[in-house]
């Protein structure tokens, strides 16, 4: 878009008398409407179908919204249950279980792919290909597949340790085993953030590695203070992306887990216990505190990572 | 799956379908019925699938609802009725049912008990199922050194006969004599064992759920004790991925508890299999009969209170669940046996040599899950802490304590938050 407005620090006078705001041209002006009638769609459907819901989620938190009739205000009666719910704590539990452990491990494997994918070696795109194609597959797919890898006698896991001649845990049907057998599922989709790292890693400049390689730095070295410094700003990206998306963990657990988040409870995550107050239960009052709660926790756990790693970020050219 | 009504009707009803599959193809052939049997009414149907716990997420439906524009006719899970009519979405049809000449005598006793709500009609059950029959594969009692014509009348013998039946493979199970934790999920298997064992979930008179009841904690015990000798619930590694069939059908169980569809999946799919069909087994002193076990499920039809066409919608529900046309045109096109004790397909099922059982059942079974508001928390905390008890992470009386305890809190709550409304 051009403009024809003047820069009016150059044509007011040096009088000292207060300049009068500069008007919008005709011009202007018939650019913004254009603009807004063209956005408009958007605007409005990120006002109705986004802004809308998340602050009516607001209201209904404190209300006994059913979904089917009018709600009742009830103040923080569901604040106030959700923290004597056992469920929910153990749910909380569960939660913070999987993105603990899901998060680095997702990070350290697309890492030690990246690293991997980066290497000058023959085939290399196909190799790409193949490790990327998973997170292209449908997660709901992807989870009836690996309901066949976790089958207790004729999974692939415990195929092969009884190669080895141990006798593999009951996976889904273990209530020890459910949730770090949906970590290990979590990492199948590690492809993304893979395409990530590997674009940070051909970001180092290659005269840094050249010059640590005539200072005697090995291959570990170099990574350790050449990669890794340039690829800080996409780790603290990923674990700040992970941790929001750990914490809103849902469709491969409903699947896994028919929707029960069995076994005995054990997978029972904070987002479905959600799904299930609003439309199992028709709590939708009681789903909304989860949901803001939910949002608390996340919004305070990003910002601790900020506070703890943010600074450790190096920018190059900043 | 989807309909549209016939051409030419004065009035077009609309219903939502929850089964997609040959029951939704099955749904569609009995609207056709319905419309071929007069001239008034078209019928839409529509695919509105249902989901988690046995069917009691209903998406479309309930996005329907809460948007005012719902079908005329629904379908929900019977126990589901109290919460829903005090959530004021049902249309009591109590004065369309007397106008149509209907009464508690034309339906099955446990059926009525899930039909009426506080002396109102808010739904009619659109079929029985019975469950369960008892079943037992002749060729695993033989190869046990058991008499493939005497079936477990008693838990003890059940006990006896699965101590010879089991199978091990290393330390997981190969063959078991059956899974009382698996009929059809925790919360199921906790009721057909807990009325085996002559327990109670529930206190009509006084509104209480009783699953800490004495003899209901006495068969989580002895579903644990079970699951503890055989090896462990997670060592279980009888049913090959991808089944298709119950896995009754899989030769590596030797008794069951089986639904009617899945009993003739397995005679139509594996059809060297000798199958034994009797009674659930009881135990004493709790329980005095065999089959003391069983109940009636099932789902049932409601109008939306928002409906358009409530009178002719109610016209369908009346010919479909309680007329001898409609259930002989539900049972040929869906399969599943009616609720109403008059049914001409009741005859049918007498003398079906499939059947038989499931007509003994429907005919002698009292129990009904349940029907309370909150039913749906109430069975998904069953589930929950059967599990628990079943992984040793608590006692079956702690379990039990807590299901009373959540649900107690919970009902209070709905009690106070809602139905005051």
């Amino acid at each position: 878009m051009t403009t024809t407005a003047s820069n009016p620090s150059q044509t007011a006078p040096a009088t000292g008398v207060p300049r009068k705001r500069s008007r919008a041209t005709p011009a202007q002006r018939r650019n913004l409407f254009w603009g807004l009638v063209f956005t408009s769609p958007g605007i409005i459907g990120l006002l109705w179908f986004t802004a809308y819901p998340v602050l009516a989620s607001i209201y209904y938190s404190f209300t006994s919204a059913t979904m089917v009739r009018s709600p009742k205000w009830i103040g923080f009666t569901n604040y106030a249950a959700l923290m004597k719910d056992p469920t929910w704590w153990q749910s909380l539990y569960n939660t913070f279980y999987y993105v603990v452990l899901s998060v680095p491990i997702g990070i350290v494997v697309a890492l030690i792919l990246a690293l991997l994918l980066n290497l000058n070696i023959r085939g290399k795109s196909i190799y790409r290909v193949i490790f990327y194609l998973p997170a292209i597959v449908p997660l709901v797919a992807s989870a009836v597949v690996w309901l066949y890898v976790f089958n207790p006698q004729f999974g692939v896991f415990n195929t092969i340790l009884g190669w080895f001649g141990i006798t593999g845990p009951g996976w889904l049907a273990d209530p020890l085993w459910a949730m770090p057998a949906i970590i290990i599922f979590s990492t199948w989709g590690a492809g993304n953030l893979m395409i990530i790292l590997l674009a940070g890693l051909q970001d180092v400049p290659q005269d840094l590695h050249d010059q640590a390689k005539v200072d005697g730095a090995g291959a570990l070295r170099r990574f350790r203070h050449v990669s890794l410094p340039f690829l800080s700003p996409h780790l603290l990206f990923a674990l700040v992306t992970g941790l929001i998306a750990g914490f809103q963990f849902f469709t491969p657990i409903f699947v896994l887990s028919n929707g029960t988040g069995g076994p005995a409870g054990s997978t029972t995550v904070s987002g479905l216990y959600l799904f299930q107050n609003a439309f199992q239960f028709f709590k939708v009052g009681y789903a909304s505190a989860i949901a803001w709660v939910l949002f608390i926790i996340v919004a305070l756990a990003t910002l601790l990572v900020f506070r703890l790693v943010g600074r450790r970020v190096y920018y190059a050219g900043s | 799956m989807d309909k549209k009504p016939a051409p030419g009707r004065k009035v077009n009803i609309e219903l939502y379908s929850v089964w997609g599959g040959t029951g939704g193809v099955g749904m569609v052939n009995l609207a056709k019925r319905f419309e071929e049997a007069q001239d008034d009414i078209g019928v839409r149907v529509v695919y509105a699938p249902a989901g988690v716990g046995g069917g009691s997420v209903q998406q479309k439906l309930f996005v329907a609802i809460a948007g005012e524009n719902p079908p005329d006719i629904a379908q929900l899970v019977p126990s589901q009725t109290p919460q829903w009519a005090d959530l004021g979405i049902m249309t009591d049809l109590t004065d369309r049912f007397k106008a149509a000449g209907l009464t508690q005598d034309d339906f099955f006793p446990p059926i009525w008990e899930s039909i009426s709500y506080e002396d109102k009609i808010f739904q009619l059950h659109w079929d029985a199922d019975p469950n369960f029959p008892f079943f037992w594969n002749k060729k695993v009692f033989e190869e046990a050194g058991l008499d493939p014509e005497k079936p477990p009348q008693t838990i003890e013998e059940v006990d006896e006969y699965s101590a010879k039946i089991l199978k091990k493979n290393g330390p997981n199970i190969a063959r078991i004599g059956m899974v009382p934790w698996d009929s059809y999920g925790a919360s199921n298997s906790m009721f057909t064992w807990g009325w085996a064992f002559g327990g109670s979930f529930f206190d009509k008179d006084t509104g209480q759920i009783t699953p800490d009841n004495e003899y209901v904690v006495k068969a989580l015990e002895w579903i644990v004790d079970y699951a503890k000798r055989a090896g462990g619930p997670d060592r279980l590694a009888i049913t090959p991925p991808g089944l298709q069939i119950h896995v009754f059908g899989t030769g590596n169980v030797g008794m069951a508890p089986l639904v009617a569809p899945n009993y003739r999946d397995i005679l139509a799919n594996v059809k060297d299999m000798e199958i034994g069909t009797g009674q659930l087994p009881y135990a004493a002193p709790g329980a005095d009969r065999i089959g003391a076990g069983a109940w009636i499920g099932g789902w049932g039809m409601f109008i939306p209170t928002s409906a358009k066409y409530k009178d002719e919608a109610f016209e369908f529900m009346r010919w479909v669940t309680a007329s001898d046309e409609g259930t002989m045109a539900q049972w040929e096109t869906t399969g599943y046996p009616p609720a109403y004790n008059k049914s001409p397909v009741l005859d049918l099922l007498k003398n079906d040599e499939v059947f038989k059982p499931y007509y003994d059942v429907l005919t002698t079974a009292t129990n009904i899950r349940p029907p309370f508001p909150v039913s749906d928390f109430f069975f998904q905390k069953l589930d929950m802490e059967v599990n628990a008890a079943l992984f040793g992470q608590k006692t079956p009386l702690q379990a039990m304590r807590t299901v009373r305890s959540e649900t107690e809190t919970e009902l209070e709550r709905f009690r106070k938050e809602v139905k005051a409304v």
